[in-house]
């Protein structure tokens, strides 16, 4: 049989299929920032939409539910920093409380777990990954019976623009 | 890396076959296919960590009674897919054969208290295969060796009486372990083509855990299924053989994780002659 359609065609949307979807992905020293890609993805930023506690050692919890009154923004991206002269990628998470930056961690983000690190060598704040989807992240803080339920929803954001004074000419 | 890798085999596969259509009377194929796998899999020092974890709670819970979940599934029946490319010259045919695997399972021990903890299982297993063979005008029959590259994850997380489930590291029980190991794979099947389209594959696939010369190494593989995050406590990122025993490097899961296949899968048959 004979065909005269080029099989390479076919050959190469697979192959290219498959480099696809490697993009977003990232990989690291965990081998797997699994999360980190989609959450820096499309400029990077999110709204922090509600907050939630809740007792965790007693079965169907009171839950207190507190929405933000001041615009709390979640900025994720790579942060470049030098190293005994060389160049390191950090990915990084800055928070901002309206228009001041409450925040500058190192992130380890995973799908089941987030880590915000403050320059720690060990140790870190650690949600673990109650929902994770596109455009929206639900995390849980817990520290012994007291859980804090984060939700955050992409906003596509303009990152506050803090105020700075140069001093030099 | 998985994913380079694969690409970049696929891709120097492609570029083989190419080469070599432009030599004689060939036949090139490209051949997706899906279908069914029955595994079987080395899960020993698993399942003695998961009977360790229940010694522990009898030891230190002793008046929170616990039901668990029965032991770790060996065999398992899971859909898979595979997608093959290669060339038939007169009765030979060689080919390169990307075969996925993505398992997954969970356990779940709880306490009468309401505490409990999940154990979720992960296994990504990706063969990459050359096949050999003798070809017919219905009837394929080959032998296949390559590698298989594999990443292993066990996500343990504490259970509340809420119904909450944390990963945090306010327990050093808790954690995402990973691992990634590579073996070589050997196997063989039978391909039966009805129509110049389709194709019934039936192969058997032997996954191993090491590479070949890897046990004579001069080097230790110190590979263990570990959580290396930065906020774990030092000293406890192992994930524990023994849990009657202290966290520690030594306290840990060396891979052996091997596993065997019989796949069953219908291919689409891409055929060009020249």
């Amino acid at each position: 049989m004979k065909s005269n359609r080029n099989p390479f065609i076919f050959g190469m949307f697979i192959l290219v299929g498959l480099l696809i979807s490697s993009c977003q992905k990232d990989e690291s020293a965990l081998h797997d920032y699994d999360l980190f890609g989609r959450l820096q993805s499309s400029g990077g930023t999110w709204k922090l939409v509600e907050i939630q506690t809740f007792q965790n050692d007693i079965p169907n919890p009171t839950i207190t539910t507190v929405v933000p009154t001041e615009d709390v923004t979640y900025h994720f991206y790579i942060r470049s920093l030098e190293v005994f002269g060389v160049l390191i990628d950090v990915a990084t998470v800055s928070i901002y409380t309206g228009e001041s930056l409450t925040g500058l961690f190192d992130c380890e983000a995973e799908k089941e777990r987030v880590v915000f690190r403050d320059g720690q060598v060990f140790g870190g704040t650690v949600y673990t990954v109650e929902k994770n989807k596109m455009n929206k992240q639900v995390w849980n803080y817990t520290f012994g019976n007291s859980t804090t339920r984060i939700t955050l929803e992409r906003c596509n954001c303009d990152i506050p623009h803090l105020g700075t004074t140069e001093g030099g000419g | 890396m998985i994913r380079k890798s694969t690409s970049i085999l696929l891709l120097l596969g492609a570029w083989l076959i190419g080469e070599n259509t432009s030599l004689a009377q060939n036949e090139f194929f490209v051949s997706p296919g899906f279908g069914l796998s029955y595994s079987k899999a080395r899960l020993d020092k698993l399942q003695a960590s998961y009977d360790s974890y229940q010694s522990f709670l009898d030891q230190n819970f002793a008046n929170d009674p616990f039901t668990a979940d029965p032991n770790w599934n060996v065999t398992n029946i899971i859909p898979t897919l595979s997608l093959q490319a290669g060339l038939k010259m007169d009765k030979v045919m060689y080919g390169v054969a990307y075969v996925p695997h993505f398992m997954k399972q969970e356990r779940v021990v709880r306490r009468e208290s309401g505490y409990g903890r999940r154990f979720s299982w992960r296994e990504q297993r990706h063969d990459i295969l050359i096949d050999l063979g003798w070809s017919g005008e219905k009837v394929d029959v080959y032998g296949s060796f390559g590698a298989n590259l594999v990443n292993f994850k066990m996500v343990s997380s504490l259970i509340y009486p809420s119904g909450l489930e944390s990963v945090t590291n306010e327990f050093d029980f808790n954690g995402v372990f990973r691992l990634f190991d590579a073996g070589y794979s050997v196997g063989a099947g039978i391909r039966v083509k009805p129509l110049s389209y389709l194709a019934l594959d039936l192969r058997y696939i032997f996954s191993s855990d090491v590479l070949p010369g890897e046990n004579n190494s001069v080097i230790d593989d110190n590979s263990a299924l570990s959580d290396d995050s930065f906020a774990r406590t030092p000293g406890t990122s192992q994930y524990p053989q023994d849990y009657t025993q202290p966290l520690s490097l030594d306290n840990e899961i060396n891979p052996n994780f091997r596993r065997s296949y019989v796949q069953l899968t219908l291919h689409y048959f891409y055929r060009y002659e020249k």
